[in-house]
């Protein structure tokens, strides 16, 4: 993994580091190993925010960041390698200023570019380590599948409200991701950040938990989490660990794998491969916030919020009848399925699950509106607030 | 569906007045039913999971659908195992949580009453980043 001939420090970088080659474990031979080596991180959000800071700081000679968002407003509760000053602008353009302002003795590279089963192996081969920060099942496979294709260790995090995970999946030494979970889960069975939320500070823990693995492993020093799965709770502010096993059935990193190419990672999860919260039902399903307000004019039509209580304080449309997603199936009775209705979540996610449950139940004048409340915000009651 | 099953159902087989025989019938009713959800692949991230039942005497009137020593197994090393206390600490937690989301991996949670090949006593998937 690392280059054969290191590089030297220069005066500068040795009182730069100067903490580092105090530590008898890292030392000048350990920094000019950081030095020679190269990190890619996919994702620059949550995640990738304390990663590429504490990589760069650290002096990761080569540091390679994937992304094709940009920076939002919501995104700074968290993504702090961002700044107000930034939104707007790529994430990977706003990330490599703030990188190379901390440490411009390092080379960043930015791919403004989804990755994706047609580039990822081009731009995943000449990094060391991959550090996979991304926010979907789809993209999270496709690390996965691709670290074990190039023999390179993935560094894996994942968060959600209050939980993290961290782990090393190195298939030369341990399992891969696919070891533990070989199937993605069904559509729609685990909420994203973007639907359920995530407390502020949990990515620059888990984060920063990612950083110091990925440091680790590239000094060879320490016992990363090779066959463990770190388990976080910010709430019980608890560490439990998980030993994993290598599964000899695993389709990819297996001794009679049979996935040999990257795939359509699209079609295995059944998602997108974003978690932007943009819900459509399809054609036929969906309504419009602007002809919802026009139809609401002249028709009786029910509407139903499926979002949780907690969300009506933010933002709510008169008259509408609350039943939160998780309990509607159990409350079906108290609809009438006869009745016009017009389902809306945040942004469309959530009320797209909830028409297909009402569709199944044997509803048919349902329609979804299409981008939720946020949509009907922004194009007919700008005095509602978009969150 | 399944989660409204695991989150509720289990807890209110646990009172003191239910015969142990009685009980013991709905909990495994309510196993054979997460076994069977588990196998038709709604739980698509444990397919490989095997579902066993663990039961004990009824102490306190709690029935215990558990689990001496049910243990994640596999030869990797892995070492927890849960007792009747654990059972009923996650039985409670998992009552705790409303989500029906994560309901269903509640049910895995209930790697109490599982015991994998080779998956780990993962909480549950998540995927944020």
């Amino acid at each position: 993994m690392m280059q054969p001939m290191l590089p030297g420090l220069t005066r500068d970088e040795i009182l730069r580091y100067s903490r580092h080659l105090l530590i008898p474990e890292v030392g000048l031979a350990g920094q000019r190993k950081l030095k020679g080596s190269s990190a890619l991180i996919i994702g620059t959000g949550g995640l990738g925010s304390p990663v590429a800071l504490y990589l760069a700081a650290a002096g990761i000679g080569r540091i390679g960041l994937v992304d094709y968002d940009v920076v939002d407003s919501s995104n700074l509760q968290r993504q702090v390698i961002h700044g107000t000053s930034t939104v707007g602008k790529l994430k990977v353009e706003s990330a490599k200023a703030r990188m190379l302002d901390l440490n411009p003795n390092i080379e960043v590279d930015a791919y403004n570019e989804p990755y994706t089963s047609e580039n990822a192996l081009r731009i995943a081969k000449d990094y060391d380590i991959l550090l996979d920060g991304t926010d979907n099942f789809p993209t999270r496979y496709l690390s996965n599948d691709v670290a074990v294709f190039l023999g390179k260790p993935n560094v894996y995090a994942s968060i959600y409200r209050f939980d993290g995970q961290v782990s090393v999946f190195y298939a030369k030494q341990g399992p891969c991701y696919r070891c533990l979970f070989p199937e993605p889960p069904p559509p729609g069975l685990v909420p994203s950040c973007a639907e359920g939320g995530v407390l502020g500070v949990l990515p620059g823990t888990i984060g920063t938990l990612q950083a110091t693995e990925a440091l680790k492993v590239l000094l060879g020093i320490g016992e990363p989490l090779i066959g463990k799965l770190l388990l976080y709770n910010a709430l019980d502010m608890s560490f439990d660990f998980v030993k994993l096993k290598k599964n000899p059935n695993c389709r990819v990193c297996g001794p009679h794998a049979d996935i040999k190419e990257l795939i359509d990672y699209e079609e295995f999860c059944g998602v997108p491969s974003h978690d932007h919260d943009e819900g459509s039902a399809g054609a036929g399903w969906d309504i419009s916030a602007l002809e919802l307000s026009s139809r609401l004019k002249h028709n009786h039509l029910k509407l139903l919020d499926v979002r949780e209580p907690h969300e009506l304080q933010i933002s709510a449309l008169p008259g509408a009848v609350n039943i939160p997603l998780g309990t509607l199936a159990a409350r079906l009775s108290e609809l009438d399925s006869a009745e016009e209705m017009v389902v809306f979540c945040k942004a469309g996610t959530r009320s797209t699950r909830a028409l297909e449950l009402l569709v199944s139940a044997g509803f048919k004048k349902v329609k979804n509106l299409k981008g939720g409340i946020n949509a009907w915000a922004k194009d007919v009651d700008t005095s509602l607030p978009i969150y | 569906m399944l989660q409204a099953v695991s989150c509720n159902s289990l807890p209110k087989m646990q009172t003191s007045h239910r015969a142990q025989s009685q009980s013991i019938d709905k909990i495994e009713d309510f196993l054979s039913f997460a076994e069977a959800n588990i196998k038709r692949g709604i739980l698509a991230t444990v397919e490989k999971m095997e579902t066993r039942v663990y039961r004990s005497g009824n102490t306190d009137g709690q029935a215990e659908a558990a689990v001496a020593g049910a243990k994640i197994a596999g030869g990797s090393g892995l070492s927890q195992t849960y007792d009747g206390q654990e059972l009923n600490r996650q039985v409670r937690k998992d009552r705790e949580e409303k989500q029906i989301n994560l309901g269903a991996l509640s049910v895995l949670r209930g790697s109490i009453f599982t015991r994998s090949q080779r998956h780990a006593d993962f909480e549950k998937t998540i995927v944020g980043g």
